[in-house]
């Protein structure tokens, strides 16, 4: 058992020292009142980079992260989006100079996250797996990219 | 005095503002429909023998680029834009041609479905790699863009009145070809050594010229390699008040380009070439540059360039070729975050670009080194 803790308290030292946060795992969500249940990774991937304006019904699509430091955060964007955090930033900068859009607004937490995607109809999100969702918000299941349902991520 | 005291303070409060919202890591997203987004490089830079794109031998602090961006975003398909921004060139005599704070840009966007733009009003131009990010330090391996393809200050203008139409021409796809299509007139200034009525010696003038009936397009094609693209494009124009013929005058003008863009996770490896033909096709100058950077550390990357321009004169008795500036660089970023990076670096530059008055069909290319130290922070 000592040595079960030592061990424990070894890793978060590692990862501290790494500056690396824990890994998380992440579950996609938008509002409940959205037709929407499944989607490709590649399209969720291109809604947070607000390549894609509005969902099939006509909603504004409003993508919203977590803080950049957030585990949750760098999971969806390493699993997600295929990207670093950091290149990330450097694309926006890069959107942003040019005229173009911002980044989707960013929330301080799980919390913060549901509360956005319940109040709008279009909003899409990411909080940590196993959060309680309550009500006004669903989980998506996200599949690979050629939509083989085998290939269901682990995101729910 | 007064004014070199009040720019400096100016500046530094101007930075520091900028520092402390860059530290909080995110844009200052007020609504979900208006974005307020900044810029700043405050830059010391030095040359040791003559004065180049306004860098004195005694040094200067007054070299600075700063913006400031509101985006507001009417609907998911309409958004106004306006940057207004300020620029320090230095001791360089165009500045007296530029206001302390300009209307940068002031455009509006209509988006057509997911794969086509419309801008219409004062819109950056689509110029290679760097036109339309060229003063954001936090984006650049070195002060500024390569200055034989990119300029600043004269014969230039980043920026079009008139409108541009960008579009995804093939899906999302390994391969994904988009292009965009320009058309306007701008203002820009030109600059060089000429002989004022009655003056026995030239001096270095600065004079105001117009593009009229500009016409061009650029296409980006981009590879199944993750991060490496190539683009090509081109315009043509109609150039008044032109420093080299009569006046008034009217001259065609036209050229293209064609870049190579290489990001992957540690190297970045950029190379464009230019080709301008001024005066109905009298002056012609050909610019190229490449670029390496490879990140060392996390934070750490060190740059290298050589830029490199060539002017061609058509005389009566043939071509005569100048090689107009080879500048060597190299240089060392240190980000301290994405939004915050300090760079160092050196440069040395043979060629005809001082801010003297040269004659560049007789004079001898100018030995020149020169400094750029700078610290670049954007939220």
């Amino acid at each position: 058992m000592q040595l079960k803790v030592i061990g424990i308290a070894f890793l978060a030292a590692a990862m501290i020292a790494a500056g690396r946060p824990p890994a998380v795992k992440v579950v996609v969500i938008v509002n409940s009142a959205n037709p929407v249940s499944t989607m490709r990774r590649e399209q969720v991937a291109r809604m947070f980079l607000r390549e894609v304006p509005a969902w099939n019904n006509g909603e504004e699509i409003l993508p919203v992260d977590q803080l950049e430091r957030s585990p949750s955060r760098i999971t969806f964007a390493r699993e997600v989006q295929l990207q670093t955090v950091s290149s990330l930033k450097t694309y926006w900068q890069q959107r942003i100079f040019s005229g173009n859009e911002s980044p989707p607004p960013e929330r301080v937490s799980d919390s913060d996250v549901l509360t956005y995607v319940r109040s709008n109809a279009g909003a899409i999100g990411y909080v940590v797996e196993g959060t309680d969702l309550g009500t006004g918000v669903k989980p998506l299941v996200i599949t690979e990219d050629d939509g083989d349902p085998g290939a269901v991520k682990k995101h729910k | 005095m007064g004014r070199t005291l009040s720019r400096a303070i100016h500046g530094a409060l101007a930075l520091t503002v900028l520092a402390a919202v860059a530290n909080s890591g995110h844009a200052q997203t007020l609504t979900d429909k208006l974005a307020i987004h900044g810029y700043l490089t405050q830059g010391y830079a030095i040359s040791d023998s003559h004065q180049v794109v306004g860098i004195p031998t005694r040094g200067t602090f007054e070299y600075r680029r700063a913006a400031l961006l509101l985006r507001f975003k009417g609907s998911p398909n309409d958004a106004f834009v306006v940057q207004l921004a300020n620029r320090e060139l230095g001791d360089s005599p165009i500045d007296d041609f530029t206001p302390e704070v300009q209307m940068d840009w002031a455009f509006y966007e209509r988006r057509f479905g997911s794969k086509t733009t419309l801008r219409v009003g004062k819109e950056p131009i689509p110029t290679g790699i760097y036109n339309e990010t060229r003063y954001v330090g936090t984006l650049l391996p070195f002060y500024r863009a390569p200055l034989g393809f990119y300029q600043e200050g004269s014969y230039v203008s980043e920026t079009l009145n008139g409108i541009v139409l960008s579009r995804q021409i093939t899906p999302a796809s390994r391969w994904k070809l988009s292009g965009s299509l320009f058309l306007g007139s701008f203002n820009y200034l030109q600059a060089g050594a000429a002989l004022a009525p009655g003056a026995t010696a030239p001096t270095y003038t600065v004079t105001r010229a117009a593009a009229r009936d500009v016409l061009g397009a650029q296409m980006w094609l981009q590879t199944p390699v993750t991060g490496l693209r190539a683009g090509l494009g081109g315009e043509r124009r109609d150039d008044y008040g032109n420093f080299f013929g009569s006046t008034p005058s009217t001259h065609a003008s036209k050229d293209w380009w064609a870049s190579l863009d290489g990001s992957f996770s540690r190297l970045t490896t950029r190379a464009e070439y230019r080709q301008f033909s001024f005066n109905d096709g009298s002056i012609n100058v050909r610019t190229y540059y490449g670029q390496v950077g490879y990140r060392i550390l996390d934070a750490l990357t060190i740059n290298v360039q050589r830029d490199a321009m060539d002017v061609r004169f058509a005389m009566p008795a043939g071509v005569l070729k100048i090689p107009y500036n080879r500048d060597y660089a190299v240089g060392v970023n240190y980000m301290f975050a994405p939004n915050i990076v300090a760079k160092f670096e050196a440069h040395d530059s043979d060629g005809l670009t001082a801010e003297e008055p040269l004659n560049v069909l007789s004079d001898k290319v100018l030995r020149n080194d020169y400094l750029i130290a700078s610290l670049s922070v954007s939220f």
